[in-house]
C-alpha cells in the first residue's frame, strides 16, 4: 500500500514538474512566404518631395511573411504574423483592408497579430491615396496598387499559415556599419539632415548610429533553414533619388543570401530606430569609396557584403543553439502618444507657404510635380493645428506590439523612430535581445519621432511637419513598451 | 664631320637626360622603412598606471611592448626627411618621457632629429606607471624614474635598430569598420551623464556622444612584398581589462599575436588610438547578448551566468578577433594598391591652447575634498593620486589670479603619408572632436592620434555640461574652448599640405 502511494506520489509530481517547466514554453510552428509586389509600370514611387514616375522595375519587390506559431498539443497558444514589405511606409488605413482579406481566406488567424514592416525603400510606389498630383491615366493608380499590395500579402500570409510546421529557432547579434547619422550640428546649435560636414560650422553627428545586426534564423524539422530575420538600423534609401522601382540593399542582401544559404530562405528585413540614420556615408566618403572601388563593388552590393558577413559571422555561432519549445507572447494594444503641438507661429509659416504653392499650381498646372507633396505635407500641419484648437491634450492612438520569443524580445512602432529611443528600449529590456521594428504602420508619409535635441536643432525630420509625435510622445512610447517587456518577462 | 659629332653630342645629351630622368624616378621619393619591436616589461613588483588608487602588479600577465617605425624619403631640395614612429604600452606620454626618449635617441644617432619622432599611448592601464610622482611609490617597487630611464633606453635601441635596418619598401592604407568603440558616457533625464553610468535605468536617456567605428591602417612591406609593419588606428583605448593588479598590453596583445602568427612573428604592429576620451571597448548596453555571443564563440557551453563584467581574457580575445579580421580584409582589398614613392612631410607644430578656467566653486570643492583625504594619514599614501588630482585644481585657481588667461602648451604633429595625414593631439580627445577633424581633413584618410603626449581629458561641450569624471575641472586641463581651437587649428596644417 505504502509502495503504490509513494509511486502515485512520485508520479503526480512528475506530471507536476513537467507541466510546470513547460507552463511558458510551447511547441515552435512556422510558416514563410515570400510573394512578389513589384507594379504594373509605370507607376508613381514615393519618398521624395517631388513626383517620380519610374518606367522601369530595376529590381523586383517583395513582401516577406514570418508566420510564427506556438501550441501545446493541437492547441495554439499564440501567433504572430511579421510581414516585411518593400515599401515605403504601411499606411494605417490599409491594415484594416489586410486583415479584413486575410480574415475572408484564413480562418482562425487572428488578424490583430499581422504585423507589416516597411523596409523604407523610396523606390516603390505610393501607397496613400491624395500623397502626390498622379497623374490620372498612363500611370498605375494608388487605388489599384493598393488592392494589389493587399491581396498578394493576404495570398502570403495563407501559403505561411497552410504551410507552417514544426521549426526551430536561434537568434544572434553582430555589426555591421550600414546606418550613418544623417542630422550634422553646426556652431550656432542649428541641425540639417544630410548636410555637409566638412564645413568650419560643423560641430558633431547629433546622435548616434546603431551598429547592431541582430539575427533570427529558422530550420524545419528536416533541419534545413527555411527563414532568416535581419534587423538594420538604416533605412533602404541608398538609391532613394532615381525614378525607378528598386527594394535598395535589400535586393542585393537577398541575392547574397540565397546564393549561400538557398533559395528557400525567406528574408525578412526589420528597420530598427533609424529615424536619423542613413545608408548614406556622412564623412570620411572619399577612403569608404575607395575601399569599395578597389573591391569592385557598387554600394548597394557593399551594403549587402557588410550584412551578411554580420549575419555569416552570427549564424556560424549560433546555429547549433536551436530551440523548438519556447514561449512565445504576443501582445498588441493601442498606445496613447501625446501628439506634438502646432505652435502658432508653425501655423501662420505653414499656411504662407501652402498658400504660394497653391496659387503656383494654379498659375501653372505643371508646377504640381514639383510642389504637391510638399504642400499636403503642410497641409497637414493646418488641420493638425486646427484639430488642436478643439482638442486641448490631442492623443493619437498606435498600435503597439510586442511580442516574446524565448530569450529575445521584438517591439514595433508606426514612426521613423530617432535611434536615442530605440537604445533606451534595449538598455532598459530584459530580453537577452531586444529588436526594434519600426514603420510597422505609420499614419503618413515621413512620420519621424526626433529627440529633444534634435527638435532643438530644427530641419527635416525634426521640424513640427515631420514630425506628428514629439520627443514627450517618443519616452511615453519608450517606457511603455519596457513595461510591457517587463511583464513578458516575468511569465 | 660636323654633323656626326653633332650625332654623337646629340645622342650623349640624351643619354645625359635619360639618365637624370631615371635617378630622379629612383630615388625622387624613394621609401625606405626601417622597423623594429622592443621589450618594454618592466620588472616586478611594479606599480600600475591609470586609475585612482595605487596598484602595485604582482605577475607580468602578458609582455609590454614599444612597436618603432622609421620613415626615410626625400624631401624638398633634395633634403632627406625622416618621421619615426613609437606606440607604447603605457597609459600616456608624459614630457618629461618624451624627452628622455628623444635625449638617449640623440646619443645612440648623433645628428638625427630627434624632434620628428612622435610617441603615443596605448593607454593600458595595467602598464607601469610613468608619470613621476603621480602614485605613491613604496621602497620595495620599481621607481618610476627607473623605468622612465629602461624605457628611454630600449626605445633609443628600437629606433636605432630601425634605422639601421631601413631598406627601400612600400606602403599601402586602407580604412575598414569593427565595432570596439563603445561610448561609455551615459545621460539621464535631468540632464547630468556619468561615464560608465547605468543604462538599465528609467531615467536614461542616452548614450551621450558619437562611436567611431573605423579602423584606419597603414601596411609597410619590403622590397620582396612581405609585409613587415603595420600600424592600426582604433578609436577605443586598450582598457579592457583596467583594473588588474598585474602587467597587461590589454587588447593589443592578442591581436599582435593574431596578426603575427598569420604574418610572421617579427611584424612590427603599432597601435594608434583615434580620438577617444569619451570611448571604452566594452559594452555600456545590450551586456548580455554580447557576453553571449563571445561565450558561444569560445565554446562555453554553460551560458547560465553570463554577466556584465568584460574585464575577461575571452573579451580581450574578442575585441582582437573583431580588429585582425578588419585588419587582415583591409590587407586583402588593397595589397595591389602599394607605393613606393611617397615623399613624408613631417610638420611638428607648438600651439598653445586656453586652459580650462577654474571657478570659485570648484576651487572651493577640490580643497574640501583633499583636505578630507588628507585628514586620514593612514590613507593619505594611498589617496596620493586622488590628492593631487584636486591640488592641481587648487594651484590652477592660484595661478589664475596672476594670470587670469592661462595657456597650455601643446606639441601636434602632422604627417602627410602619400593621400593619408597623420594628425596628433597629446589629450584622451573626446571622438566628435576626431569627427570633425577627419570630416573637414583634405586627405583621402586621416589618422587622428591621441595621447602623442601627456593626456587629461578634453570633453565636449555637451559633456561638460553633464559632468562626471572626464568632463569636470579636475580631469581637464583644456576644455571645449580649446578642443575647437586644436581642431580648426590641426585641420588647417593638414589641408595646409594639399594646396
Amino acid at each position: 500500500m505504502c509502495r503504490s502511494d509513494c509511486k502515485i506520489t512520485s508520479l503526480v509530481l512528475f506530471f507536476l514538474c513537467t507541466i510546470l517547466s513547460q507552463a511558458n514554453a510551447s511547441r515552435l510552428y512556422v510558416g514563410r512566404a515570400t510573394v512578389d509586389i513589384t507594379p504594373e509600370l509605370p507607376v508613381a514611387v514615393t519618398g521624395q518631395f517631388h513626383l517620380r514616375v519610374a518606367k522601369e522595375a530595376e529590381t523586383p519587390l517583395t513582401a516577406n511573411v514570418l508566420l510564427i506559431e506556438s501550441r501545446e498539443g493541437a492547441v495554439q497558444k499564440d501567433l504572430a504574423v511579421m510581414v516585411s514589405c518593400d515599401v515605403l511606409y504601411i499606411p494605417v488605413d490599409l491594415m484594416p483592408l489586410l486583415r479584413d482579406e486575410v480574415g475572408r481566406r484564413i480562418k482562425g488567424l487572428d488578424t490583430g497579430k499581422i504585423v507589416l514592416n516597411a523596409t523604407h525603400t523610396h523606390t516603390a510606389p505610393v501607397l496613400r491615396e491624395g500623397e502626390y498630383a498622379v497623374p490620372a491615366e498612363g500611370v498605375t493608380q494608388v487605388q489599384a496598387y493598393r488592392k494589389f499590395f493587399v491581396n498578394r500579402i493576404a495570398e502570403g500570409i495563407a501559403r505561411a499559415w497552410n504551410e507552417r510546421a514544426e521549426a526551430s529557432v536561434a537568434w544572434g547579434l553582430s555589426y555591421a556599419v550600414v546606418g550613418y547619422n544623417r542630422r550634422v550640428s553646426y556652431a550656432d546649435g542649428t541641425a540639417g539632415m544630410s548636410s555637409k560636414t566638412g564645413l568650419p560650422e560643423f560641430r558633431n553627428l547629433e546622435g548616434p548610429e546603431d551598429h547592431d545586426i541582430n539575427t533570427l534564423f529558422f530550420w524545419n524539422k528536416q533541419q534545413q533553414l527555411i527563414a532568416m530575420v535581419i534587423g538594420v538600423a538604416s533605412p533602404s534609401q541608398e538609391v532613394e533619388g532615381r525614378a525607378a522601382v528598386h527594394a535598395d540593399y535589400w535586393d542585393s542582401v537577398r541575392k547574397g543570401i540565397h546564393r549561400k544559404y538557398g533559395s528557400q530562405v525567406c528574408v525578412v528585413g526589420w528597420l530598427s530606430a533609424a529615424g536619423d540614420l542613413t545608408p548614406h556615408i556622412r564623412y570620411r566618403k572619399a577612403a569608404d569609396d575607395r575601399m569599395r572601388e578597389l573591391r569592385k563593388l557598387g554600394r548597394l552590393d557593399e551594403l549587402a557584403r557588410r550584412i551578411i558577413e554580420a549575419v555569416d559571422e552570427a549564424y556560424e555561432v549560433v546555429k547549433t543553439e536551436r530551440h523548438t519549445d519556447l514561449p512565445l507572447f504576443h501582445k498588441v494594444e493601442r498606445l496613447s502618444l501625446p501628439e506634438r503641438l502646432v505652435t502658432e507661429r508653425d501655423y501662420s509659416e505653414a499656411r504662407v507657404s501652402v498658400a504660394n504653392a497653391q496659387k503656383q499650381i494654379a498659375a501653372d498646372p505643371s508646377a504640381a510635380d514639383r510642389l504637391y507633396r510638399r504642400m499636403t505635407w503642410e497641409q497637414e500641419t493646418l488641420k493638425r493645428y486646427e484639430r488642436q484648437q478643439q482638442e486641448r491634450a490631442p492623443l493619437y492612438q498606435m498600435e503597439l506590439h510586442v511580442i516574446r520569443l524565448g530569450d529575445v524580445a521584438i517591439c514595433t512602432n508606426e514612426f521613423e523612430l530617432f535611434s536615442d529611443f530605440g537604445i533606451r528600449i534595449q538598455a532598459r529590456s530584459k530580453a537577452l535581445q531586444t529588436f526594434i521594428v519600426q514603420l510597422a504602420g505609420s499614419p503618413e508619409w515621413g512620420s519621424y519621432l526626433p529627440t529633444e535635441k534634435a527638435v532643438r536643432g530644427g530641419a527635416y525630420s525634426a521640424v513640427v511637419h515631420s514630425s506628428r509625435i514629439g520627443p514627450e510622445g517618443g519616452q511615453i512610447l519608450v517606457d511603455r513598451t519596457v513595461e510591457i517587456l517587463d511583464d513578458l518577462w516575468k511569465k | 664631320m660636323k654633323s656626326k659629332r653633332f650625332f654623337v653630342a646629340g645622342r650623349r645629351f640624351f643619354s645625359l637626360a635619360l639618365l637624370v630622368i631615371c635617378n630622379a624616378a629612383a630615388t625622387a621619393d624613394e621609401l625606405k622603412i626601417g622597423a623594429a619591436t622592443v621589450d618594454i616589461t618592466p620588472v616586478l613588483p611594479v606599480s600600475v598606471d591609470g586609475q585612482m588608487a595605487l596598484r602595485v602588479a604582482s605577475k607580468i600577465e602578458t609582455p609590454v611592448e614599444a612597436n618603432i617605425i622609421v620613415l626615410e624619403s626625400d624631401g624638398a631640395a633634395g633634403q632627406k626627411t625622416t618621421s619615426v614612429w613609437i606606440s607604447c604600452d603605457v597609459v600616456t606620454i608624459p614630457t618629461e618621457l618624451r624627452d628622455m626618449i628623444r635625449a638617449a635617441v640623440a646619443e645612440r644617432l648623433p645628428g638625427f632629429n630627434t624632434r620628428s619622432i612622435l610617441v603615443n599611448a596605448t593607454h593600458t592601464h595595467t602598464g607601469a606607471v610613468v608619470r613621476a610622482n603621480w602614485y605613491y611609490e613604496p621602497d620595495s617597487i620599481l621607481k618610476v624614474v627607473d623605468y622612465q630611464k629602461f624605457i628611454a633606453g630600449r626605445l633609443a635601441g628600437g629606433v636605432a635598430e630601425a634605422w639601421k635596418k631601413r631598406q627601400a619598401g612600400s606602403v599601402s592604407w586602407g580604412m575598414g569598420y569593427a565595432k570596439v568603440a563603445y561610448n561609455r558616457r551615459a545621460k539621464y533625464a535631468d540632464g547630468s551623464a556619468r561615464m560608465y553610468g547605468r543604462t538599465d535605468v528609467d531615467e536614461f536617456r542616452k548614450i551621450e556622444g558619437y562611436e567611431d567605428q573605423s579602423i584606419n591602417t597603414l601596411f609597410f612591406r619590403n622590397n620582396k612584398g612581405t609585409l613587415i609593419a603595420t600600424c592600426i588606428n582604433v578609436a577605443s583605448p586598450a582598457q579592457i581589462v583596467e583594473s588588474r593588479l598585474a602587467i597587461n598590453a590589454d587588447y593589443w596583445h592578442p591581436l599582435r599575436q593574431m596578426l603575427r602568427k598569420q604574418n610572421g612573428e617579427k611584424l612590427v604592429v603599432l597601435g594608434w588610438i583615434g580620438a577617444a576620451g569619451d570611448q571604452t571597448p566594452r559594452p555600456m548596453y545590450e551586456h548580455l547578448a554580447e557576453a553571449r555571443m563571445v561565450a558561444l564563440r569560445n565554446g562555453q557551453k554553460d551560458l547560465s551566468r553570463l554577466g556584465k563584467d568584460f574585464r575577461t581574457d575571452i573579451y580581450l580575445k574578442e575585441m582582437a578577433r573583431r580588429i585582425a579580421a578588419c585588419v587582415n580584409d583591409i590587407c586583402q582589398v588593397v595589397k595591389e594598391d602599394s607605393h613606393s614613392d611617397v615623399r613624408i612631410v613631417h610638420q611638428v607644430e607648438d600651439w598653445e591652447l586656453p586652459m580650462r578656467v577654474v571657478t570659485d566653486e570648484e576651487y572651493a570643492e577640490s580643497k574640501k575634498a583633499r583636505d578630507e583625504d588628507m585628514a586620514e594619514t593612514s590613507k593619505a599614501l594611498e589617496m596620493k593620486r586622488r590628492i593631487a588630482w584636486q591640488q592641481e585644481v587648487i594651484d590652477r585657481y592660484e595661478n589664475q589670479k596672476k594670470t587670469p588667461r592661462p595657456m597650455y602648451p601643446v606639441e601636434v604633429h602632422i604627417v602627410r603619408l602619400g593621400d593619408i595625414v597623420i594628425a596628433s593631439n597629446p589629450f584622451e580627445l573626446f571622438t566628435d572632436y576626431g569627427v570633425q577633424i577627419k570630416a573637414r581633413s583634405k586627405s583621402l584618410q586621416t589618422f587622428v592620434v591621441q595621447l602623442v603626449g601627456p593626456g587629461t581629458y578634453l570633453p565636449t561641450k555637451e559633456a561638460e555640461a553633464g559632468g562626471h569624471y572626464s568632463a569636470i575641472v579636475q580631469s581637464v586641463r583644456v576644455g571645449p574652448e580649446g578642443g575647437q581651437i586644436l581642431v580648426d587649428k590641426t585641420v588647417h596644417s593638414v589641408n595646409r599640405l594639399w594646396p
